[in-house]
This record gives C-alpha cells, structure tokens and sequence, in this order.
C-alpha cells in the first residue's frame, strides 16, 4: 500500500509560512533560515513543516546553484502549482465554514 | 537577512559530502557513546558480582578417596558473567576503536569547515539533530548547517534544530502508529476480535466483582466503540473488505 501524503492543516504557522510563499517570487526562493527570519517562527516549527509540506507536494525543494566556496548548499524552496490550489481551496473551504448558517441577511432573503 | 551571493552565475554544485559526512560522523559518534556507556554498565554489575561471590566459585576437595574439583551454581552463574565480560569487553574494544575512528573523522570534518571556536560549540546540538533525525534525514545535515552558521544565534537556533529533528521524529513515530491503525481497521477480524475479546473480558470482570447489574452498564460502551470504529473508519477512508461468501468461493473453485 503506497504511503499517502501528509494531510495539511491550516494552523496558523502553516499560513504564515504559505502566505510568505505567496508574496515571495518563484525567482526569489526561499530557504529554511530566511523562513524563520521573515515569519518570526523558530527553527523547532518551520523545518518540520517544510519537511511536511515538501512530502504532501506542496512546496518543491531544490539545491542551490552557483553556491560560494566558504560555505555548503542551501535547500531552496518555492511553491508547486499543487500547493497554490490546494491553499487557496482549504482557505476558500475555511472562509465557508466561518459563515453562520442562519443568520439575518439584510433586506431579506431573496431566492 | 537576505545572502544575494546565491544569485551569481550557475556553477557545477561543489561536493560538500565530506562535509555533511563530517557532521554525519559526529552523529555516528554521539550513538557509539551511548553503546558505550551500556557495556560498561554491564560490565560493572559482572565485577560487582564476582567480588560479591568472592571464592566460592570453585570448591576443591576429597570425594570418596578421590580428589575432585567442583563448581556449584553460583560458580557456573559467575563462570556464565565472566563469559558476558568478555564478550563485552570485546564489543566496548571494537566500540572504542570505531568512535576513536569517527572522532578523527569529526574533528578533521570540523576543520574543512573551519569552524572557530565559538562555532563548534553549536556542532554538538547540530550532530545530536542530526543523530535524532535518522538516516534518511543525514542530507538535511548541509541545509542546517549553512542555515546554523548563518544565523547570529548559533547556539539558540542550534537548540532549535534539535527541537525540530525530535518532532520530525515523532511525526514518524505517528505515522507509523496510523499505518498500524489503519491495516487494523481494514478489516474487521482485526478490528473485533482482540476488541471484542477485550471488551468482554471487561465486562465479565465487571460482572463478577460487582454483579449483572453493573455489567449492563458496560453495553453502553460497547456501542461508543462500535460508533468510535466506524467513524474512524469514515474519517480515514477506510473501506472494509467483504468476507467472501461460500457460494464466491465455489466459483473460484
């Protein structure tokens, strides 16, 4: 029986480092201490969910290319095509859920 | 803090294995002192109980006009802890020589890197992270390392690192503990029998320290398993397998 992806559940550590996503250009990728720099989230939070993500198909990682002499390569990662639907589709099934389901509309209901 | 260097003209990637093999060492390391510490532990109790026993191993005497040498129980329990010693002894020889190994291996690692002073006291953090981490998470070693050496708080981010291995770790833990779940709740063999079994032997329990009364009291719980199982079975999509009928399996035959 195939492993199947890690479930992803929008807490809110993981949309801060996927709204981070989102306003960062695939030119411009990101990398595990630049994370935590940017969302203010520690090292404990943001490489365990990097991993999760990574393994639910969500963000692509790649090694750094054209790296300095002095020091080792980065894991750069950027947000798959994947990952924008599926964000956008759990945040579109949450701002659903928030709703209430009987309330006054003003003006009346008018179907 | 953003490092622009990365965005220099793309170059065939250097081989930092030796590095990462470096920190990897140190990991490798950190578990050969760990075995280390059992066998002595072990061989101390073994010492203890030969200077306990003292000379009452190997009692030499006359038996029937005829010299004999004879060992009683406790003799063959000391003769059996020696044997454990040495076999001990021999694996702490083997330990020493293979951490002594890795430790040359570490050190010349942690030189290539040029760590400074103030940097290797976050290597031991970022090796026991790598360590917790497992095999399958060594490559993280070269990520975590550039990231470690480019924070300005090595130790603190360090710490973190080891925090986040240990949860990566447990999230394994349950994953794995969900696979087991889920084959158990593909079936219902697997699911009701030792449920079952375990369910009645509560409520006979039940029944016999405080009467038919109390054990009817247990139904209730019965039906919440029953409910908790099948919607457990529904969260996690599991569809249980049809027991094949006789008439399936005439068919077959």
């Amino acid at each position: 029986m195939p492993e199947p992806p890690p479930k992803i559940r929008l807490t809110t550590t993981t949309r801060l480092v996927l709204d981070l996503f989102l306003t960062t250009s695939p030119d411009d990728p990101l990398w595990g201490y630049r994370i935590t720099e940017e969302t203010g989230l520690g090292p404990g939070t943001v490489y365990p969910l990097l991993e999760r993500l990574e393994k639910a198909g969500w963000i692509t990682g790649s090694w750094e290319t054209g790296l300095p002499e002095d020091r080792p390569r980065r894991r750069l990662y950027t947000l798959s095509g994947t990952g924008r639907q599926e964000y956008a589709a759990l945040q579109a099934a949450r701002a659903r859920r928030r709703l209430p389901r009987w309330g006054w509309v003003p003006g009346g209901a008018r179907h | 803090m953003r490092d622009k260097s990365r965005i220099s003209a793309p170059q065939p990637p250097n081989d930092r294995s030796t590095d990462v093999k470096s920190v990897a060492n140190i990991s490798i390391a950190v578990s050969n002192v760990g075995s280390i510490i059992v066998g002595a532990i072990t061989l101390v109790i073994v010492a203890v109980g030969r200077a306990v026993v003292g000379d009452s191993v190997i009692s030499v005497g006359v038996s029937d006009g005829v010299p004999s040498v004879s060992i009683g129980f406790v003799g063959e329990v000391v003769v059996a802890a020696a044997a454990v010693g040495v076999g001990v002894g021999g694996s702490i020889i083997v330990n020493s020589v293979a951490f002594m190994t890795f430790i040359g291996n570490a050190v010349r690692g942690v030189s290539r890197l040029r760590l400074t002073l103030r940097q290797t006291r976050v290597a031991a953090p970022l090796a026991v992270a790598v360590w917790i981490g497992g095999r399958s998470r060594r490559w993280q070693a070269e990520p975590w390392e550039v990231d470690l050496t480019t924070s300005p708080r090595p130790i603190r981010y360090s710490l973190g690192l080891v925090v986040a291995a240990t949860r990566m770790r447990l999230y394994d833990l349950g994953g794995l503990l969900v696979k087991v779940a889920r084959w158990v709740l593909a079936s219902n063999r697997r699911t009701w029998w030792p449920l079952g079994t375990l369910l009645t032997l509560a409520a006979l329990n039940i029944h016999l320290s405080q009467g038919w009364g109390s054990a009817f009291y247990t139904l209730p719980g019965i039906v919440g398993f029953h409910l908790g199982v099948e919607w457990l079975r529904h969260r996690w999509g599991i569809e249980v397998k049809p027991k094949p009928s006789a008439s399936d399996l005439g068919r077959d035959q």
